[in-house]
C-alpha cells in the first residue's frame, strides 16, 4: 500500500510539472502580451522606454525557458509573483482572499450533493420500478442535462426576479449562498443519485442479502445494516472527482452570482493575460484534482479490504 | 488470399467452402449483423427515439435555416429593441432589435457545426493514436499513454479557457481547442478495445495468412471498435456544444455577431432582471439539445455495446 502511494505521488508531481510547462508555454508562445502593449488603441501611445522598463521589471525581456525557471524557483519558495491585472497586489494575497470563498462554496455544495444524492438514490432503489423511482430518476436526468449556466438563469428568474426570495448576487450571508449552492449542487447530486441507485440495485440481489432475510431480519434492518453499507462503497470513488470539480469548476456560478472567489478571478486573469495569476490558478486547480483523486483511491482501499493495490 | 482474410472466418482458410456452406454463412451473418441488431435494439428504446427525433429537427433547422428563419439573423432594427415575445417576434428581439427565434435557428447551424466537426477531429486523432498505442504496445504505447495521463489530469474547461484566451476567439481556434482537449478519452478507449481485440482468434488467423499490420488494423480492428467509437461520438457532440456555449457565454468563444446560443446568453444575462426572455429562450433550447443527445447516447450505448450495460 505505502509503495503504491509513493509511486502515485511521484507520478502526480511529474504530471503537475508537465502541466506547468504546458500552461507556461501556451501563455508565452502566443501573440499579444500583458499591460495592453499589443492593444491597437493603447499600445501605440506607450513610449518605447516605458515598454522596455516594464519588460525588465517583470523579467519579460529574458528567453522563455529562463522566465519559466525563474517562475518555478520563486513558486517553489512560495512566491507566486505580482498580479499583472492589479499591480499593487501579490498573487498570493489575491488567492488568500478568493480561495476560502471558493472552498466554502465547493465544500457546502459537495456535502449537500452527496447527502441529497445518496438519499434520493436509496429512496429510488428501495422503491424500484414504482412512481417514486421514476420521479426520482426524472429529477436526476433533468439535473444532469441542464447546463449550470442555464440552471443559474432559470433560478435567478424564478427565485430572485419573480418570487424575490433571494438576492441575485454576492456572498457571505446565508440567503446570498442559497442560489449559488443550489445551482452548483444539482448536477453532481443527480449523478450521485443515479450512481447510488445502480449500486443499491446490484447489492440487493446478492446472496448475503438473501441470507440476511432468511435469518429473519426485517426488510428495514436488511436495507440499513447490509445493503446500504455495501452499496455506498463505490459511491466513495465519485466523491473525489465531484469535490475537485466543484472546488474548481465554479467559473460560471461565481461569475453569474458575483461570488468573489477564484473562478471569477481566473476568468479575468485569462482574458487579461495576467500570467502569474493564470499560472497560480491553474496549478492550484490541477494539484487539487490530482491529489484528491489519489486520496480517494487510497481511501477506497482502506474502506474496502477486498481492494488490493500492487 | 485477400478474399479469404476479409471473411473474418478462420475456417475459410482451410479451403474453399462449398456453395451450401457459403449460403449458410451469408444467412448466419445477415441474421447477426451488428448494425441491424443494434438498430432493432435502438428502436425498442422510446427515450432514445425521442432524442433522435429532436436531434433530426435541429439538423433540419440547421440545414434549412435560411428558409425557415422568419428574419435575417443579423438584421438590426433599432425601432424594436428588447421586445418581449409577440406575434411578429415569437421569442422577442435582442438589444439590437434582431429576431431571437431567427438567431436561435441559425445558432443551431453554428452549434451542430462545432459539435460534429470537433468530434470528427477527435475521432481521427483518437483512433489514430489509440490504435498505434494499443496495437504496437512497447515504447509507442508508453509515450502516448504518458501524454494522455497529463491531458487527463488537466481540467478540461480550464485548459479550454487558457487556450482560447491565448490564441484568441473564433470558430477555427475553438474547433482546434475542443479537439486538442478532448481526444484523450477516445484514444484511451480505442487503445483498451485494441488490446482486447488483438488477442482474438480472427486476428491471429488473419496474421498467419500474411496480412500486413495496416490491413489488420484498418480492415479488422477498426470496424470492430466502431460501435464504441460511435457511442463516444454521440456523447462528445453535446459536450462540445456545451463547451462552445459556455466559452461564448464567458466572452472567449465565438465572436459577435455570430448567432451563437452562448453569445445570446451573454447578451441576455446582462439584462436578465428586466428582459428575461433574451436569455431564457436560448438557454432552454440548449438544455433541450443536451437532453436529446443524452437520450440518444444512452440508447446507442445499450444498442451497440450490450456488454457495457450499466
Amino acid at each position: 500500500m505505502s509503495k503504491y502511494i509513493i509511486r502515485r505521488f511521484i507520478q502526480s508531481v511529474f504530471i503537475l510539472f508537465a502541466i506547468s510547462v504546458i500552461t507556461f508555454g501556451i501563455a508565452k508562445a502566443t501573440p499579444g502580451g500583458p499591460f495592453g502593449f499589443d492593444d491597437p488603441d493603447i499600445g501605440a501611445r506607450i513610449p518605447e522606454a516605458m515598454r522596455k522598463r516594464y519588460r525588465e521589471v517583470y523579467g519579460l525581456d529574458q528567453p522563455v525557458p529562463v522566465q519559466y525557471l525563474n517562475w518555478l524557483r520563486a513558486a517553489l519558495q512560495g512566491d507566486l509573483g505580482v498580479s499583472y491585472g492589479s499591480r499593487n497586489q501579490n498573487v498570493s494575497d489575491i488567492l488568500g482572499r478568493t480561495w476560502p470563498i471558493s472552498a466554502q462554496l465547493g465544500l457546502i455544495a459537495t456535502s449537500l450533493a452527496l447527502l441529497f444524492g445518496v438519499t434520493l438514490g436509496i429512496i429510488a432503489a428501495v422503491n424500484h420500478n414504482t412512481l417514486t423511482d421514476y420521479l426520482t430518476m426524472f429529477i436526476s436526468v433533468v439535473g444532469t442535462t441542464i447546463p449550470t449556466f442555464v440552471l443559474a438563469i432559470i433560478a435567478i428568474v424564478i427565485f430572485s426576479v419573480e418570487l424575490r426570495w433571494f438576492p441575485v448576487s454576492g456572498w457571505g450571508t446565508p440567503e446570498r449562498m442559497v442560489l449559488p449552492v443550489f445551482v452548483l449542487m444539482l448536477g453532481p447530486m443527480a449523478g450521485v443519485a443515479r450512481y447510488t441507485r445502480t449500486s443499491m440495485l446490484e447489492v440487493i440481489n446478492l446472496d448475503f442479502v438473501r441470507t440476511a432475510y432468511a435469518k429473519g431480519l426485517t426488510r428495514r434492518r436488511v436495507i440499513i445494516k447490509h445493503v446500504i453499507r455495501n452499496a455506498l462503497i463505490p459511491v466513495v470513488t465519485i466523491t473525489g472527482p465531484i469535490l475537485a470539480g466543484l472546488l474548481t469548476g465554479s467559473f460560471f456560478v461565481e461569475t453569474m452570482f458575483s461570488v468573489p472567489g477564484m473562478g471569477g478571478a481566473f476568468i479575468n486573469a485569462a482574458a487579461n493575460r495576467d500570467y502569474p495569476m493564470i499560472m497560480a490558478n491553474t496549478m492550484i486547480y490541477a494539484a487539487l484534482i490530482v491529489f484528491l483523486n489519489l486520496a480517494v483511491d487510497v481511501a477506497y482501499g482502506i474502506i474496502d479490504p477486498r481492494i488490493r493495490y500492487d | 488470399m485477400d478474399s479469404t482474410t476479409s471473411t473474418q472466418d478462420s475456417r475459410a482458410a482451410d479451403g474453399a467452402p462449398t456453395a451450401a456452406e457459403t449460403d449458410l454463412n451469408l444467412k448466419l451473418r445477415r441474421q447477426s449483423s451488428l448494425w441491424s441488431d443494434a438498430f432493432r435494439r435502438l428502436r425498442r428504446n422510446k427515450a432514445s427515439l425521442v432524442g433522435l427525433a429532436i436531434i433530426l429537427i435541429f439538423v433540419l433547422m440547421a440545414i434549412f435555416a435560411d428558409v425557415i428563419a422568419p428574419y435575417d439573423p443579423y438584421k438590426t432594427d433599432f425601432a424594436a429593441v428588447r421586445q418581449p415575445p409577440s406575434v411578429q417576434h415569437l421569442m422577442g428581439t435582442d438589444k439590437q432589435g434582431r429576431d431571437i427565434l431567427s438567431r436561435i435557428i441559425h445558432g443551431a447551424r453554428v452549434s451542430l457545426a462545432i459539435g460534429f466537426a470537433s468530434q470528427v477531429l477527435v475521432a481521427t486523432i483518437g483512433i489514430f493514436l489509440g490504435s498505434l498505442a494499443g496495437y504496437y504496445g512497447g515504447w509507442v504505447d508508453t509515450v502516448i499513454m504518458r501524454v494522455t495521463d497529463i491531458f487527463y489530469a488537466f481540467p478540461t474547461f480550464l485548459f479550454l479557457i487558457i487556450l482560447m484566451a491565448a490564441f484568441g476567439r473564433g470558430f477555427v481556434n475553438l474547433l482546434f481547442a475542443l479537439a486538442f482537449t478532448a481526444w484523450v478519452g477516445l484514444a484511451r478507449l480505442v487503445r483498451g478495445q485494441m488490446l482486447q481485440l488483438k488477442q482474438r482468434e480472427f486476428i491471429e488467423s488473419s496474421r498467419s495468412l500474411g496480412a500486413s499490420d495496416a490491413r489488420i488494423i484498418v480492415r479488422h480492428l477498426i470496424p470492430n471498435l466502431l460501435g464504441a467509437v460511435i457511442v463516444a461520438f454521440s456523447f462528445g457532440v453535446p459536450g462540445a456544444i456545451l463547451a462552445e456555449t459556455g466559452l461564448s457565454f464567458l466572452g472567449i468563444g465565438l465572436v459577435p455577431p455570430t448567432p451563437s446560443w452562448g453569445i445570446m446568453l451573454n447578451d441576455g444575462f446582462a439584462v436578465l432582471r428586466s428582459y428575461p426572455h433574451m436569455a431564457l429562450f436560448p438557454g432552454l433550447v440548449l438544455a433541450l439539445t443536451q437532453l436529446a443527445f443524452l437520450f440518444l447516447g444512452d440508447g446507442l450505448r445499450d444498442a451497440l455495446d450490450p456488454r457495457m450495460k450499466r
